[in-house]
């Protein structure tokens, strides 16, 4: 949560492009490791490496912390250097063990200074070389003798799914080529119609619930029917060396329409309700660990968030969510410990920090006493934080410094 | 002339409404004398907004000379603890209903949701839902669950999301199968100031 332009969609798609990093080839980790829009222009963050960090669990004993960092390409009057992976880690604990601490797998301090651990009872220290702009985690993913193989090809396939709610919730269904980063990319339109009718015939039991859940959230549709669209009928037997694919639509019917319509005839908001669910069945589908959504909010009635959270919890499962947020509305139906507050500060660099639990009670009695919900009292106080370290530090935990 | 009694019960999402305005058929077959009005609030922590609809009601020509009975529904009360929100002041929204001439007000309480209430018909919502879940399996279903996960698990089952704020159209069909005699029978107690309330107990106390 925190106001516009405050840095919400970039911590998004950094967290995209750092999960992106790991699983890309080494040449488009090369080009990602200069490419300029990614490249912070902030006083502060200027010539500072990207660093990604991701903590979380394999299995219910096995817990990981990874993270990398790199230099980015940099140019000025005195020359260009080279990108280059700078930093890398990777921490295991088993919870089942005799001393449950993380010990070191992967340790790595320049761009080809690495080492491994080679055996469960050895130390990391067993040297691998390493290119400048390779990972370690995706070399070790080839080591197919190696102890914790498993482990590390797990690793190698962390997915995340960033629904591009505000620009393009389509995109994660269209046709595209070439898509990285928005390069030489060849668009061939919605894919949704495709996907609804695939999962439709593939897997009914998913799309049935995936389509009872659009519509509890649009009851007045009464028809909502993935179908191939005919363009023409081909003579029988004939033999030609290719044939156009089959286009489809979604037929849907509103229960205030004389006549079913097009997917495209909804209005914004629906579709953007049917992109959103149907990009978390494609995320499960996918196996991503992580789904980020822009501005949940965006063109829902107040009075379906609940709905529309409680669904999307419901769908995901295991699969977590980061979404980010302008409503004091949506906050109402989360708990202070959901939430991280985007608090202002001098240098223009974000600082999302959770509430401090001692503080929560102390904050809904004020709340309260102005009539005011949570997450009304807590864009109020962003607001009187400005420059305000005290308050901020009253209210809120530390910013979470790097865990290596 | 007497005013005729109208008993507004507020209460919190579709589920709530459907199976109350369920309730309400049977009170009034059973001679309830007293007008039944089941406002669904939808929305979270509606306590605060309650006033309005009062105000709403009173300025309305049909209600405008009739005696409220105010009853509240307030379900799932442990979410005030999972979600960290102060619960209402109810003694003090009472006192600002005052100006709405309300004869009586009572409130519902249970930590339990209403779910729960479902679950006590189970063999009716697993008929209407069209599954075939022996009485192992519903058991291990339901291990560790809450009433409310048990349900959404049930519908889930039958590939339908189960939207207990704002999917009446979807759930409608099945809690209309569920038997709410049976189900008024297992919260008697719940109930009661309830039924006393519309004159279908004698009232033992009241919270006015």
């Amino acid at each position: 949560m925190a106001t516009n332009n405050y840095g919400k969609s970039n911590l998004l798609d950094a967290i995209d492009f750092g999960c992106l990093f790991i699983r890309e080839s080494q040449a488009n980790k090369k080009a990602m490791m200069q490419f300029a829009p990614a490249i912070s222009i902030n006083d502060k963050l200027a010539g500072e490496p990207f660093s990604f960090e991701v903590e979380g669990h394999i299995d219910d004993t096995t817990l990981y912390k990874y993270g990398y960092s790199f230099i980015w390409r940099a140019e000025s009057e005195r020359g260009v250097s080279e990108a280059w992976i700078c930093r890398e880690f990777l921490k295991i604990k088993k919870t089942t063990g005799v001393h449950p601490e993380y010990s070191n797998y992967i340790i790595r301090d320049g761009a080809t200074d690495a080492k491994y651990l080679s055996s469960e009872k050895g130390r990391c220290s067993t040297r691998i070389a390493i290119d400048r702009n390779s990972l370690v985690l995706n070399k070790l993913a080839n080591f197919d003798n190696l102890f914790c193989i498993n482990i590390i090809r797990e690793l190698n396939n962390l997915v995340i799914l960033n629904i591009d709610t505000l620009d393009n919730p389509a995109k994660h269904f269209d046709f595209s080529i070439g898509n990285l980063n928005g390069r030489a990319t060849i668009h061939i339109g919605d894919g949704l119609p495709q996907f609804l009718f695939s999962l439709k015939k593939n897997n009914p039991d998913k799309y049935e619930y995936l389509k009872s859940a659009i519509m509890s959230l649009v009851p007045t549709l009464e028809e909502f029917d993935p179908v191939p669209v005919k363009i023409g009928e081909l003579p029988d037997n004939q033999n030609l060396p290719y044939k156009i694919p089959t286009e489809y639509d979604v037929i849907v019917k509103d229960k205030y329409n004389n006549q079913p319509t097009r997917f495209a005839y909804l209005s914004t908001g629906c579709m953007k309700l049917v992109h959103i669910l149907s990009a978390i069945v494609l995320a499960k589908e996918k196996g991503a660990q992580l789904v980020l959504i822009e501005e949940l909010e965006n063109s829902v009635h107040p009075k379906l968030l609940r709905s529309l959270l409680s669904i999307i919890e419901d769908m995901c499962e295991d699969v977590k969510v980061l979404f980010t947020s302008h409503s004091p509305q949506l906050a109402q139906f989360l708990s202070p410990k959901q939430l991280y507050v985007g608090l202002p500060n001098c240098d223009g660099v974000v600082d999302f920090r959770t509430v401090k639990a001692n503080k929560v009670d102390k904050m809904l009695t004020v709340a309260n006493e102005m009539n005011l919900s949570l997450g009304e009292y807590l864009f109020m106080l962003m607001e009187d934080m400005e420059g305000d370290n005290d308050l901020i530090g009253m209210y809120f935990n530390k910013k979470d410094g790097c865990n290596e | 002339m007497n005013n005729k009694d109208l008993c507004i019960i507020f209460v919190e999402g579709d589920a709530e409404e459907i199976l109350f305005n369920k309730l309400k058929q049977i009170y009034l077959s059973e001679g309830c004398r007293c007008d039944i009005k089941v406002i669904n609030m939808n929305t979270g922590g509606y306590a605060n907004q309650v006033a309005g609809k009062l105000r709403g009601l009173r300025q309305n020509d049909k209600y405008k000379d009739c005696n409220f009975k105010v009853v509240c529904c307030e379900y799932d009360t442990d979410v005030y603890e999972k979600l960290q929100r102060k619960k209402p002041n109810w003694t003090s929204l009472y006192k600002s209903w005052k100006k709405f001439h309300i004869e009586q007000c009572i409130r519902i309480e249970a930590k339990s949701s209403i779910e729960s209430w479902m679950l006590d018909d189970k063999d009716n919502l697993i008929k209407a839902l069209g599954l075939n879940i022996s009485g192992e399996e519903l058991k291990n279903l339901s291990r560790g669950k809450t009433s409310q996960e048990v349900v959404k698990a049930l519908f889930k089952k039958r590939n339908k999301i189960y939207d207990k704020y704002k999917g009446k159209h979807n759930i409608l069909p099945y809690l209309d199968k569920l038997n709410i005699s049976k189900i008024r029978d297992r919260r008697e107690s719940e109930l009661f100031e309830l039924e006393a309330l519309i004159g279908l107990k004698e009232p033992q106390s009241t919270n006015t």
